[in-house]
């Protein structure tokens, strides 16, 4: 396609308007919530308070990237997911992710592992990879795995972890439970910037796969007979695809715990708004869901401040209005 | 160096700034001498009145922008209710994070000590913790048929202080034994409560008043059945002095010896 058609197109003109529209109200939610938190900081004379520089570059900002990584990349998973299951309703834990990640961190609180924190997010990111190769061994039959059989063992096994994680925590002995709690309803408490860094890598490259196949997962939303017609190697392609999203699931799920809503809502409003395929949904995608949880945290992190409100509420409460708002346009 | 839980703590030099997390740390803080030394507390740290003034960070996940601007040059936390990623947390603002452990009776003098060690008040702490072991032994009872006492942290559903708690330590203190045999703090079955009937029964009071109380006991199965209840053998204590094991104990102990006592008169 030559610059000429560019120019020449409406709807692709009114796309890249839309990207940019949405980058920069991202960049400014971004912005905002850096500049708000528990703590006041005085910005005439922040050269010389020590303190303050501290809480605002290495507590407040690692944080408010960290969420808008989280959001991107569950959101761009949503998106995966909805597209090879061929089905609205799925998010990104549908195949097992959240509940493996979950049950190996409530596990490894039980055995006492909790104050080894980077323990507890490798041995959730190991039980993530773990519950998703299981639902597909599972799912597999003929050397296939349908959608509604990945989707209906994903199910089950996520009931399955749920029995385990109340068994461990009702064994464990009593306060980790708190702890414990907290940490499946998602937080983003204690963010650093190796974890920043760690999960921008995993996002990044998530991305990038994703791009590079969009047009090969776009026509699977057609069904996997018609995809092969147009001459993609399907197996590949969904193999590809769904350890991309997964590997990107279990990596947010490793640092903040299981937050709900991004992954499921961001995708159907993006397609709202814009309609559009998997290609150009993508980088809307990852900026809306990075926009919703970075604004979302900035409130749990100062309604009630110095106390913090779970995330995964927050993110509902936000998204929900703006959600029905554009439902209701839409129809 | 390495706190309660055999985590390595790094300290530079003799702490001058502490934000305590936990109400009862705060209270063995100031037992221990170290009371200009707190600059922060937790929301719940309100003993003695003095603390209520100190900035407050929060509960179980705490602000670490707040702490960190109080620039403390050691922060305390307990074992079990402190967040799992407390220490991570900290770690960028170069705070470093001691865990106490105050599960058992023994612990409260021996972290008492542990803090005036560590503050520089060793002094002070050691007249502290010698003083509440001397009133510990003085309220320390035997009696000649020791009551199988329940205690009830929450009754609906019921929850109960178990083997290996302070509270159990306390009831063995008073010349009771506890009629609960499993650990920690669990949730309770009914069906144990009447097969094991307690001699008596102990509930932290906490936001329920006593006639509330009363009409659950009367009303409610099991609990109407027991003869504890039927003879009138229930008690109510204050739920602060016996969920903060800290200094306060030794009220604690004081209040269960009178319970025991007039049970004992009773029978």
């Amino acid at each position: 396609m030559g610059t000429e058609t560019v120019r020449a197109d409406p709807v692709r003109r009114q796309r890249i308007a839309g990207l940019i529209l949405l980058s920069i109200i991202t960049g400014v939610i971004v912005i905002a919530a850096t500049l708000v938190g528990a703590a006041d900081i005085p910005w005439n004379t922040l050269l010389e308070d020590e303190a303050s520089r501290v809480v605002l570059l290495k507590i407040r900002l690692p944080r408010v990237l960290l969420a808008a990584i989280v959001g991107a990349s569950l959101a761009i998973s949503g998106l995966t997911f909805q597209n090879l299951l061929r089905n609205p309703l799925v998010d990104p834990f549908i195949l097992g992710v959240s509940g493996g990640a979950a049950c190996g961190a409530a596990i490894a609180t039980a055995f006492g592992l909790a104050r080894f924190p980077g323990v507890i997010a490798l041995i959730a990111f190991g039980g993530a990879c773990l519950a998703t190769g299981a639902v597909f061994l599972i799912a597999r039959r003929d050397g296939r795995a349908e959608p509604i059989r990945l989707i209906l063992s994903g199910l089950v096994l996520n009931s399955l972890f749920s029995a385990l994680i109340l068994l461990s925590l009702a064994m464990s002995r009593g306060s980790d439970l708190t702890a414990a709690l907290r940490w499946m309803m998602g937080s983003l408490f204690g963010a650093g910037w190796t974890d920043v860094l760690l999960l921008a890598l995993v996002f990044l490259a998530a991305l990038a796969v994703l791009a590079w196949h969009g047009n090969d997962i776009r026509m699977l939303v057609f069904g996997e007979e018609d995809a092969r017609s147009r001459g993609v190697d399907v197996a590949r392609i969904k193999l590809i695809a769904y350890l991309v999203a997964s590997i990107a699931t279990g990596a947010t799920v490793a640092v903040s715990g299981i937050i709900g809503f991004v992954g499921l809502m961001v995708p159907h409003a993006a397609r709202l708004i814009w309609r559009g395929d998997f290609r150009f949904l993508l980088p809307l995608c990852a900026l809306g869901g990075a926009a919703l949880l970075a604004a979302a945290d900035g409130f749990a992190r100062t309604l009630v401040a110095p106390q913090e409100l779970p995330l995964g509420a927050l993110t509902a409460l936000l998204g929900v209005p703006f959600f029905l708002s554009i439902l209701r346009r839409a129809a | 160096m390495v706190d309660d839980f055999g985590r390595p703590v790094r300290l530079r030099g003799v702490p001058g700034r502490v934000v305590s997390l936990a109400p009862n740390l705060s209270e063995i803080l100031v037992a221990a001498g170290a009371q200009s030394k707190i600059v922060g507390t937790d929301d719940f740290s309100n003993t003695p009145a003095a603390l209520e003034t100190l900035p407050k960070v929060g509960g179980v996940e705490p602000s670490i922008e707040l702490i960190t601007q109080l620039s403390p040059d050691i922060v305390f936390s307990l074992g079990g209710t402190s967040h799992p990623a407390l220490a991570r947390a900290l770690a960028p603002a170069g705070i470093p994070l001691y865990v106490f452990r105050t599960e058992r009776l023994a612990d409260i003098p021996r972290v008492m000590r542990r803090a005036g060690e560590l503050l520089d008040t060793a002094k002070t702490a050691e007249a502290a913790a010698q003083r509440l072991e001397q009133q510990l032994q003085q309220l320390r009872r035997r009696r000649t048929k020791p009551p199988a006492v329940l205690f009830a942290v929450w009754l609906d559903p019921l929850f109960v202080a178990g083997k290996d708690s302070f509270v159990d330590d306390l009831i063995e203190l008073s010349g009771g034994t506890n009629a609960v045999t499993v650990p920690g703090w669990p949730e309770y079955s009914l069906e144990a409560l009447v097969a094991r009937p307690p001699d008596l029964i102990i509930v932290a009071a906490g936001s329920q008043r006593r006639e509330q109380l009363q009409r659950f006991f009367r009303q409610t199965v099991p609990w109407r059945d027991l003869r504890a209840v039927q003879s009138g053998f229930w008690y109510v204590v204050d739920e602060d002095r016996f969920s903060r094991p800290g200094p306060r104990v030794a009220e604690a102990a004081a209040d269960l010896n009178e319970i025991l006592d007039q049970w004992e008169q009773k029978q």
